[in-house]
């Protein structure tokens, strides 16, 4: 046979193979497009299956209700399924197929935005195509990632094994399965990447790191040595090499709130205050943010701020607290926090600003007067302030700013009583903040002795 | 197929949807986005305008037209249900915007050479080309089958197989 024949008749052998395995699976097609559905239905039936066995979502709730009727093994999905995202039906089908190495994953989409295509990639779908697609590369890509999958290479069977033994924490066997997978590739990735995590399961700092270094070496994006290494660092108190390996994570694999929250934990826990504003970025590409990212994200942007303003870089400084309170939207302590800072710098007319951004729903609460207070405070006369701050806590807005400023006032009035009873019952109201009223208490006492 | 003419477009298709920016590398990340091109992976989007040149109708830049596959001379659209029937010649002005400076245009001229209609409104049509821009359709089908490379090498980069 000529290679030309050997070529076609290798393709003839690898579409049968195929055709012989859809043709007694059960595939679900998830899209919100009916055009979309039928060509793809069409083309899978070209392929070897049974149009009998194909059912089609058109939302995220019709796919899981099939999922859980009939555990498809073939999943096709756009990543947008109306409001949720298609990958998250792969967890569902995971949970309802035992036995994930003879099931297929496949997105069928248009969205190709870096964040789409790196959490697909960290998830572990099987392969990603876009829309607009050819029939031929559709055909090709599902072929392609099916005999991945289904007819694995030497290297990735003994890589399999090896996560069997680990799994029944035979870490030594592991690790000597993975050591022989080395060699079974020209750039054996992903084998470094388990023996990084037998040696962390035995707790061989060391040789972890060394592995995932490895793995490194041979493809620098590779996730899970990434992942694994990142880990590791953080559990060796490493907290500045562990944030230059979740920097490039967060870059690559940008999808993953949870990692943009430890990405700026980081970044201020070692200073390194230039970076948050990419991360800004990267939040603002986020398809879904939780609210512990945003609280993070406006934390981080508040201390950057800070920063700037202690740096005497205002405008800096401006701009990251913009971004803040962007972000931030109706979340007011994180405008408190920004006009603190800025009187904290003296920075009065921007701090005046940065009032008016309250958004007008949330002009009643207790951190918009306690703000309101605080600057008014600059600017009138001892007795006015008193008088406001005693009709603030009629209205029952109680904030231990509102209370300081007013034992302040009502000290330098000579209104010692009212202040002792004020510090009284601000340590009543907040006892963790008892440390502010005691200071109180002294400035009073300071006053009685000077007199 | 022969194309018969080449179109320039001077049409502007309407509402266009922002483009989504990557995020820019760091200097020290520069040597990775080298090896795997991370700005590529901006969101693109097509935008499709429709003449019906036989209904005399016209619909610009609609949200619910969708182009879902294509071969050497057909295009598979998803439109609404009035957009043309079987026999009809439509003018098509296809935008994408792939994040690079300038969009792509494609126009080109065609028959409906199927029309399904399907549920809520919405139909299914093969368009056949009849006149179209040798280059530009070029450039369309490269840009496509090039991100589709640049996701997969990705994918193998990631994952490590």
């Amino acid at each position: 046979m000529d290679k030309k024949n050997e070529v076609k008749f290798k393709a003839e052998q690898q579409a049968k193979f195929f055709s012989d395995y859809l043709s007694d699976k059960r595939i679900l097609i998830a899209d919100p497009s009916s055009v979309s559905r039928s060509a793809l239905a069409k083309i899978l039936t070209t392929m070897g299956a049974k149009i009998g066995h194909i059912s089609l979502a058109m939302n995220f709730r019709t796919a899981e209700e099939e999922i859980k009727k009939n555990a498809p093994k073939v999943l096709i999905c756009d990543y947008d399924l109306g409001k949720n995202c298609g990958l998250d039906l792969l967890q569902k089908q995971r949970l309802q197929n035992s036995d994930a190495k003879d099931s297929l994953f496949i997105l069928v989409t248009g969205n190709t935005s870096q964040t789409a295509v790196a959490r697909a990639a960290e998830e572990d779908v099987d392969t990603y195509i876009i829309k607009p697609f050819t029939p031929e590369t559709l055909r090709n890509s599902i072929l392609k990632a099916a005999l991945a999958k289904l007819q694995p290479s030497e290297y990735l069977k003994t890589i399999e094994r090896g996560k069997l033994e680990l799994s029944q924490a035979k870490v030594d066997d592991a690790i000597k399965t993975f050591e022989f997978a080395k060699s079974l590739d020209p750039a054996p990735a992903l084998a470094c990447s388990y023996l990084g995590q037998a040696h962390l399961m035995k707790k061989v700092m060391n040789s972890a790191e060394g592995s995932y270094q490895r793995g490194l070496e041979f493809n620098k994006i590779h996730y899970k040595c990434l992942v694994g290494l990142y880990e590791t660092l953080m559990a060796g108190n490493r907290p500045r090499d562990a944030y230059e390996v979740i920097k490039k994570i967060s870059h690559y694999f940008p999808a993953n709130p949870q990692r943009l929250t430890a990405v700026l934990r980081l970044a201020i826990v070692t200073q390194s205050y230039e970076d948050v504003e990419r991360y800004y970025r990267i939040f603002t590409g986020l398809d879904n943010r939780n609210e512990e990212i945003i609280k993070y994200i406006c934390a981080a942007l508040v201390v950057c701020g800070k920063y700037y303003l202690g740096q005497k870089h205002g405008t800096r400084a401006m701009e990251l607290f913009q971004k803040a309170a962007t972000a931030a939207s109706s979340r007011t302590h994180i405008l408190r926090e920004i006009i603190l800072g800025l009187l904290e710098s003296n920075y009065v007319q921007q701090a005046e600003d940065f009032l008016k951004k309250f958004p007008p729903e949330t002009q009643n609460s207790v951190d918009y007067h306690a703000m309101n207070y605080l600057l008014t405070n600059r600017v009138l006369l001892p007795s006015l302030i008193i008088e406001r701050g005693r009709e603030l806590l009629g209205k029952g807005i109680y904030d231990p700013m509102i209370y300081k400023i007013l034992i302040q006032r009502s000290i330098e009035m000579g209104l010692t009583p009212s202040a002792e009873d004020l510090i009284r019952d601000g340590i009543a109201r907040w006892p963790d903040q008892k440390e502010l009223f005691d200071k109180e208490l002294k400035r009073i006492a300071d006053a009685e002795n000077a007199a | 197929m022969a194309p018969k003419k080449s179109f320039s477009s001077s049409r502007i298709i309407k509402n266009q949807k922002p483009i989504l920016k990557a995020v820019p590398a760091p200097a020290d990340l520069a040597e990775l986005d080298a090896l795997v091109k991370a700005s590529d992976f901006v969101s693109m989007q097509t935008r499709i305008g429709i003449t019906n040149n036989t209904a005399k109708t016209e619909l610009l830049g609609d949200d619910h037209v969708k182009l879902i596959e294509f071969s050497e001379d057909t295009l598979t659209l998803e439109v609404p249900k009035n957009v043309g029937s079987q026999g009809h010649n439509l003018t098509l002005n296809i935008t994408v915007y792939d994040g690079s400076q300038s969009p792509l245009l494609l126009v080109c001229t065609g028959k409906i050479e199927a029309f399904e209609a399907l549920e809520n409104k919405i139909g299914k049509i093969v368009v056949r080309f009849i006149q179209y821009d040798v280059d530009a359709w070029r450039k369309f089908i490269n840009t496509f089958s090039s991100r589709q490379d640049d996701i997969e090498t990705f994918f193998r980069a990631a994952r490590g197989y």
